[in-house]
């Protein structure tokens, strides 16, 4: 059977491939696939750049006590290019690292508020090396945070570590301002991390507590080939 | 067998649909460079690109590879009329070109290229080229050529050597003697990257006289040649030019890239999370003396691993140590699978088992086992570079057979009866005669397996279109037609018994692998067939040999046999360089037509299971009795499906290129040979792939 099933995989793939090839709406498995992280937890929000930080969000489909109830810490994702987010729930802690699942258990891990691996969204990142002094790892306020930091990001290559792509980043706070992420409303910083490094730039951007620097929202890159995620602080992890 | 998709269309597919091309173009010699003229570019490493081009009565169907990343290969066959309304004759050729240096600063890139490298053909030439990009788009090219590209305008040998040779008859044979000799010439031209996105305007001064083709009645009216380019999108180009003054040539690439997938790899499920045992967690072992416990952990472990493809065959838990032998049905990168066994095992199994040995069991053959302890995983996990630390923590070992002792869990088989069937596309990109002739045939196979390691299992097969095949033998080879009568079988029958065979793979020790075969082989020959392979996990080498005893199959009858029988085998030694995933091999022995050679074989293989490899076989068979190109060589690309797929798929589709028919020099056509079974197995390849162990 599982040959049946290999011959009917290449067949239909290939059949939906001539597709892909002739269309200029992108590959459907793709879609399909990708619509499984994006799952509808929200409404949709507008396509392309990601919202702006303080532009106000609706939750139709989670609300606070319902994260309050879970009892567990949460984050919610997405994708920059997708229009619906995906909430993820802590499932596991190794040390520092928070591991969270979406219901279809695509996975990201946390070291703070640092993204440093992501499972099952379109490229893996397979695992981060922030700097000694990240302040997304070690939070601060944001007056302190340190002029430029390094982080190495290992994404799939040949060879066992795949990979590395070192960049180094620099800091450019904005205004400061309020969000709301699920009935609540943070005021904090906008904070510019612009990097480059090993061929590629890019720019992060964090919304974070100005007074102890804990980022509750922000944009960051995952790699070359994911892009960008737009991640918000839910329900943070507290070791309690 | 049950990896590989024959479906050999799905190359074409997906080479059409591919993403990720270079910003050169290919030129109607399906290589890097202008209209008709080469360029010192290159692609991208591993690019792989096929071209269809025509003008007057040329037509060239061409397969580029970047075999390494300076270093560019083509394969082509032409046809061309070099006598006035006579027929159109046929030519294959094979070019390299090697980057001396890359386009620096004010440096220009340099190339030195070899153009019908073996040929005996019209197109015989050397260059050396120089490409420059000068700003706002555009891109100069010139170079020095001899041979076909010293024709026009030449000018004198500049290191003396103005004799060139006639070419060694009959060709295929590397022509020494004709290198860099006779005439030479300049030539050159400009490309512009116009601001209108992937079109480029290209004018050029060719040195190429076309002698053979004006001959034939082409007019060449002028030197020059202008045309333009247009990327549809990253994966095909058309372009058309105004040829030599008097023409038009149009010509349409399709390319893809092995290191730049179709489809995003990443995406479904993410793997079971590990949480480290807690410092205070129980690490008694007394449950594991109730062997139901076993039972009930291992059908646990199953289910976990059913959506992932992946099938417990045999298990033993003991208190401190997990012994699993698994089959991987699904998961293309096999680091991937050993990582999600275990990341359950993590999870799943209780706090006193330290030590898990997982097995990876392929067709019936235990081949590796990878040893990893429960304890460096949860030090791993989830930091930095944990691939990496997890490579340099798991042992790798040399699998036993099966699992030995008392208290063995065993998978009984579910499905001992197997089918499929599917439509097939012996593509012939580079056909002799026709270049280019797609068929489409109905290929049905089964199999039905007695024990493990021992099956039965067949194949058949029906033209649904094409079937343009002789019936009756025009061959006029001077040895025993053991292929050269290749089409006779493919003529006259509704439906072609492909193999029908019992099959037997068994370890005699860890590093050893056996098979034995026997019954109707392939499609031309019936007989028993035995291999051993020594293969140690440790080593880049590995040895093997085969031994068949076979006879020839009736043209007609599916069971019948003619008289021709022969004994033969090889010696093999395989090495795995580790230099770019290049692959090299040596068979030695006797081949189908009694004649005594040996076969030398370099391939590049990738961790996403890519593969494009090339052969050269030389035998006791005179030239002139093996006929058309001296001797036999051929190439094969081999292409992963999961490439193009967003999902977990261990099929592959393979197409040979310029496959011989001539009767020297050839070898058993057998299924599941063994090195092919366990290569991706090997250390090399796990460590290529092993980023893939946290996924």
């Amino acid at each position: 059977m599982v040959r049946v099933l290999a011959i009917r995989h290449a067949i239909v793939t290939m059949c939906l491939l001539a597709l892909a090839g002739c269309s200029s709406g992108g590959n459907p498995i793709v879609d399909a696939a990708l619509e499984r992280f994006t799952g509808e937890d929200d409404a949709p929000t507008a396509t392309g750049a990601p919202a702006p930080a303080n532009a106000p969000r609706r939750s139709a489909g989670i609300t606070r006590a319902a994260i309050e109830a879970t009892g567990t810490a949460m984050i919610r994702g997405r994708l920059v290019e997708e229009n619906s987010r995906s909430v993820l729930s802590g499932v596991t802690v190794n040390g520092p690292y928070v591991t969270y699942a979406s219901r279809f258990g695509q996975l990201l891990t946390l070291n703070g508020s640092l993204i440093t691996g992501s499972r099952g969204i379109g490229t893996d990142l397979l695992s981060l090396t922030p700097g000694a002094n990240d302040p997304l790892v070690r939070a601060r306020p944001v007056a302190s945070w340190p002029a430029t930091i390094r982080r190495t990001y290992r994404v799939p290559g040949p060879g066992p570590g795949g990979r590395a792509i070192t960049v180094t980043c620099r800091y450019q706070p904005g205004e400061t301002r309020e969000i709301e992420i699920v009935e609540v409303i943070h005021k904090g910083q906008q904070v510019e991390e612009i990097c480059s490094g090993d061929d590629v730039s890019f720019t992060n951007v964090h919304f974070a507590d100005a007074e102890n620097g804990f980022v509750w929202r922000s944009l960051q890159w995952l790699g070359p080939d994911q892009g960008f995620i737009d991640l918000e602080v839910l329900e943070p992890f507290t070791s309690d | 067998m049950s990896r590989r998709a024959t479906s050999t269309a799905a190359l074409a597919v997906l080479l059409a649909t591919a993403g990720g091309a270079a910003a050169q173009s290919y030129n109607l010699y399906g290589r890097p460079g202008l209209i008709d003229l080469p360029s010192a570019e290159s692609f991208d490493d591993a690019q792989i690109g096929a071209t269809f081009s025509g003008f007057g009565e040329t037509r060239r169907t061409s397969v580029n590879f970047q075999l390494l990343p300076r270093v560019n290969g083509t394969l082509r066959v032409s046809t061309i009329r070099d006598v006035p309304g006579g027929p159109n004759v046929s030519d294959r050729s094979f070019d390299l070109q090697f980057q001396l240096l890359e386009e620096d600063g004010w440096m220009p890139g340099l190339a030195l290229g070899f153009q019908d490298l073996l040929g005996d053909g019209p197109y015989g030439a050397e260059y050396l080229v120089a490409t420059k990009t000068v700003g706002a788009g555009f891109t100069l090219s010139g170079g020095l050529g001899f041979g076909r590209l010293g024709s026009d305008g030449g000018f004198g040998n500049p290191f003396g050597l103005d004799t060139r040779p006639d070419p060694t008859v009959p060709g295929g044979r590397v022509q020494g003697d004709r290198y860099f000799r006779g005439d030479a010439a300049f030539f050159g031209g400009v490309a512009w990257e116009t601001p209108v996105d992937g079109l480029t305007l290209k004018a050029e001064y060719s040195s190429d006289a076309y002698e053979d083709e004006v001959a034939g009645g082409f007019d060449r009216a002028s030197p020059f040649n202008f045309g333009a380019t247009y990327a549809v999108n990253d994966s095909v180009q058309l372009s058309a030019a105004y040829m030599y003054g008097s023409t038009v040539g149009v010509s349409l690439s399709f390319t893809g890239n092995p290191l730049k997938p179709l489809a995003p790899q990443d995406l479904g499920a993410g793997p079971a999370p590990v949480r480290a045992r807690a410092a205070n967690a129980p690490m008694g072992t007394a449950w594991a003396d109730n062997p139901q416990n076993q039972d009930t952990l291992v059908k646990a472990l199953g289910e976990a691993y059913a959506p992932d493809g992946i099938i417990i065959e045999q298990a033993k838990i003991t208190g401190t140590e997990a012994e699993l032998y698994v089959r991987n049905t699904a998961i293309q990168r096999e680091a991937k699978a050993i990582g999600r066994v275990a990341r359950v095992l993590a999870l799943a199994l209780p706090p006193s088992v330290e030590t898990f040995r997982i097995t990876l069991v392929e067709d019936g053959l235990a081949i590796r086992t990878a040893e990893i302890k429960r304890s460096d995983m949860e030090a791993q996990v989830d930091t930095p570079d944990a691939s990496l630390k997890s490579w340099q923590t798991t042992g790798l070992l040399d699998a036993r057979g099966r699992i030995a002792g008392e208290n063995v869990w065993t998978r009984e088989p579910e499905e001992r009866f197997t089918w499929s069937f599917g439509p097939s596309i012996p593509l012939n990109l580079l056909d002799q005669d026709d270049g280019f002739r797609p068929d489409l045939l109905l290929t049905a196979n089964a199999a039905y397996q007695v024990a493990p390691g021992l099956s039965v299992s067949g194949s058949a097969s029906r033209f649904l279109v094409g079937e343009a095949q002789q019936d009756v033998s025009t061959s006029t080879s001077p040895l025993p037609r053991v292929r050269s009568d290749s089409d006779l079988y493919y003529s006259g029958r509704d439906v072609s018994l492909d193999r029908l065979t019992a099959d037997w793979v068994f370890k005699p020790a860890p590093a050893v692998y056996a098979r034995l075969t026997g019954g109707v082989l392939e499609r031309m020959f019936t007989g028993v067939s035995g291999e051993l392979l020594f293969a140690p996990v440790n080593s880049d080498l590995a040895l093997g040999a085969e031994l068949n005893y076979v006879r020839q199959r009736d043209y007609n009858e599916p069971f019948a046999l003619l008289d021709y029988e022969v004994v033969t085998g090889h010696g093999s030694l395989y090495w795995d360089t580790g230099y770019h995933g290049i692959e090299a091999q040596l068979d030695a022995g006797r081949y189908l037509a009694g004649d005594w050679g040996a076969t030398v074989s370099l391939g590049r293989s990738f961790a996403n299971g890519w593969n494009v490899r090339g052969y050269v076989t030389r035998t006791d068979v005179s030239f002139d009795d093996f006929g058309e190109g001296s001797y036999a060589k051929g190439f094969e690309i081999t292409m992963p499906l999961r490439w193009g797929l967003p999902f977990e798929n261990k099929s592959e589709a393979r197409v040979s290129l310029l496959p011989s028919e001539n009767d020297g020099g050839a070898r058993l056509d057998i299924e599941g040979r063994l090195y092919e079974r366990i290569k991706d197995l090997d250390r090399r390849s796990l460590e290529d792939g092993w980023s893939a162990f946290w996924q």
